[in-house]
């Protein structure tokens, strides 16, 4: 049998063409199936993104209708759209429950009460915001023994915010608990403007 | 050579060819573009023009630093102990020079300054920090695996299931808002919320900031406050020196501010 002299270029045209079939094949399987060659990315990653569980519930899942068809503990419903109104008609009107209480998470799952929400009754919680920080803008309202309201029942930072203030209406101060200590204190201070920050 | 051998080697070749011919059809027809070509609804899916655009906007001078945010990122989107995909810096501007700190990225807020450095304090503030989902992300460009994309509709995101981990993208974006999850190996940042986002929620620490230093919205949407902020013009992006087209704009920025 006569050999072909163009034999050898057959062969290396052969392995050529093996090499690109087998570089195309491994593309194709590395590739995956929802590549978008436009934008580059595998565009089933969005879908698979979206799955992701919600923590955060915002204002309007304490508010929200779900819990209201609960007849079972119907007495809390009422409780928290009150607190609801209260918080939406006060100075804490940009808050959100979750600030004070907690992710909805740990509160709520399934549509179901899962444990009792957080409540944070000591000072650190307002003093979280309120505390003094010369960083903090100047007009936000920050906690001083020495403003008006404060100096006339003898706050000191010690003591409880929520004896006086509301946490869900902080302008609503219960006179009651405040006379607790009230001194005999004239109804205006001299020198307002001795109050420093 | 043997006749044999080389009658063998022959026989082999062919089968080989035969046999890669045959595969190379059956890829040519499973291919991705082929694919494509032949079911023109599913590529449109993708590259359809998006009706939303989101934007990001930061007010510095509502910011009170409660870290509010920083531990809602943290719950929300199971972020390791000790990396942030949100933080807050609180920048104190003395005649000695520019001090910046953020104590676990804020999250428990802040303390107060000592004595001496306040007494010296010109001025003083906090700066909340994200990912700014950049028109131009330095960090896509780098990904060489395509891990690493930006959404019709503004969200620069991670694929988890793609991402090798190599970290290009961590060295390369200039606002190091991007870091390696301790937990999964992968690259980890900010998503505006992408989860929450698609379900019409707001990102979660726009959810739960007391103040509305954080706003987020559509800017295609003209009663959106972001919409409403970039046509004011008054606003400041990070690092514009970069040419990221970052799509988060700060109000009140302090030039400062890196
Ligand atoms: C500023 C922080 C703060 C915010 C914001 C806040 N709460 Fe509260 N909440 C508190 C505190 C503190 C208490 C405990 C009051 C007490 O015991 O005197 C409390 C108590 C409650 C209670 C009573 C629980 C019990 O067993 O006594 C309910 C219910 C409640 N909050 C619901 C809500 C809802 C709903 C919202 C959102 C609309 C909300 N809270 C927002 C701080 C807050
Ligand atoms: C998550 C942050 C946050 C927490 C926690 C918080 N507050 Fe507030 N508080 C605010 C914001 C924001 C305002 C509104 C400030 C404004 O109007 O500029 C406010 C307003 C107030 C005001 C009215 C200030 C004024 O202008 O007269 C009082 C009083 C107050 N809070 C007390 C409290 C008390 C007491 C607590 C603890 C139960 C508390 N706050 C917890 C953020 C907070
Ligand atoms: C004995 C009652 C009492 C206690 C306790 C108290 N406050 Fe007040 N607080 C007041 C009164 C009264 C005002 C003035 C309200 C007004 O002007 O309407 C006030 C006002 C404020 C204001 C508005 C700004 C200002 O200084 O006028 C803030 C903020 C505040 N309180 C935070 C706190 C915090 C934080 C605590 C806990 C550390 C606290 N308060 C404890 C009675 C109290």
């Amino acid at each position: 049998m006569n050999v072909s002299p163009r034999s050898h270029i057959y062969r290396l045209a052969a392995l050529l063409v093996i090499a690109v079939v087998g570089f195309v094949a491994f593309r194709g399987f590395a590739i995956p199936s929802s590549w978008d060659f436009e934008h580059f990315f595998r565009a089933d990653s969005l879908e698979e993104l979206k799955l992701q569980p919600l923590q955060i519930g915002g204002n309007e899942s304490c508010a929200g209708s779900d819990c209201h068809d609960q007849k079972r503990i119907a007495e809390k419903v009422a409780e928290h759209k009150e607190h609801f109104q209260a918080l939406a008609n006060g100075n804490h009107k940009g808050l959100a429950c979750e600030n004070c209480h907690g992710p909805l998470s740990a509160h709520v799952r399934d549509g179901k009460h899962h444990e009792a929400a957080n409540i944070n009754r000591d000072n650190t919680l307002c003093l979280g915001c309120h505390a003094q920080l010369i960083s903090r803008p100047e007009k936000f309202p920050q906690f001083d023994n020495e403003s008006t309201g404060h100096w006339y029942f003898d706050v000191e930072i010690t003591r409880l915010c929520r004896d006086c203030h509301d946490p869900h209406e902080p302008r609503q101060i219960s006179a009651k608990r405040a006379r607790v200590t009230q001194t005999s204190k004239p109804a205006q201070k001299d020198d307002q403007t001795g109050s420093v920050r | 050579m043997s006749t044999l051998t080389s009658k063998a080697r022959r026989a082999f070749l062919q089968k080989l060819l035969a046999g890669s011919a045959a595969a190379g059809l059956y890829m040519v027809y499973r291919h991705p573009v082929v694919a494509a070509l032949s079911d023109t609804k599913d590529a449109n899916a993708t590259g359809q023009a998006a009706e939303r655009d989101f934007a990001f906007v930061v007010d510095v001078s509502r910011c009170i630093g409660c870290g509010q945010c920083v531990k809602a990122c943290s719950v929300e989107n199971d972020v390791p102990d000790g990396q942030y995909r949100t933080w807050i810096e609180r920048y104190v501007v003395t005649p000695d020079g520019v001090r910046v700190d953020s104590p676990e990225g804020g999250m428990n807020g802040f303390e107060k300054l000592d004595d001496e450095t306040a007494a010296q304090a010109l001025n003083s503030f906090f700066v909340p920090k994200l990912c700014n989902h950049c028109a131009e992300a330095p960090c896509i460009q780098v990904c060489p695996v395509g891990a690493t994309y930006r959404s019709a509709e503004g969200f620069v995101l991670v694929d988890s299931e793609h991402c090798i981990g190599c970290s290009y993208c961590v060295q390369a974006c200039p606002y190091g808002v991007r870091f390696i999850n301790s937990e999964q190996r992968i690259a980890d940042k900010c998503t505006w919320c992408y989860h929450r986002v698609s379900k019409g929620k707001l990102p979660a620490c726009v959810t739960v900031c007391p103040t509305q230093a954080r706003m987020f919205g559509d800017l295609n949407d003209p009663n959106s406050e972001v919409a409403k902020v970039r046509q004011a013009d008054q606003w400041d992006v990070l690092k514009p020196e970069h040419h990221t087209e970052s799509m988060c704009f700060y109000l009140s920025l302090p030039r400062v501010v890196v």
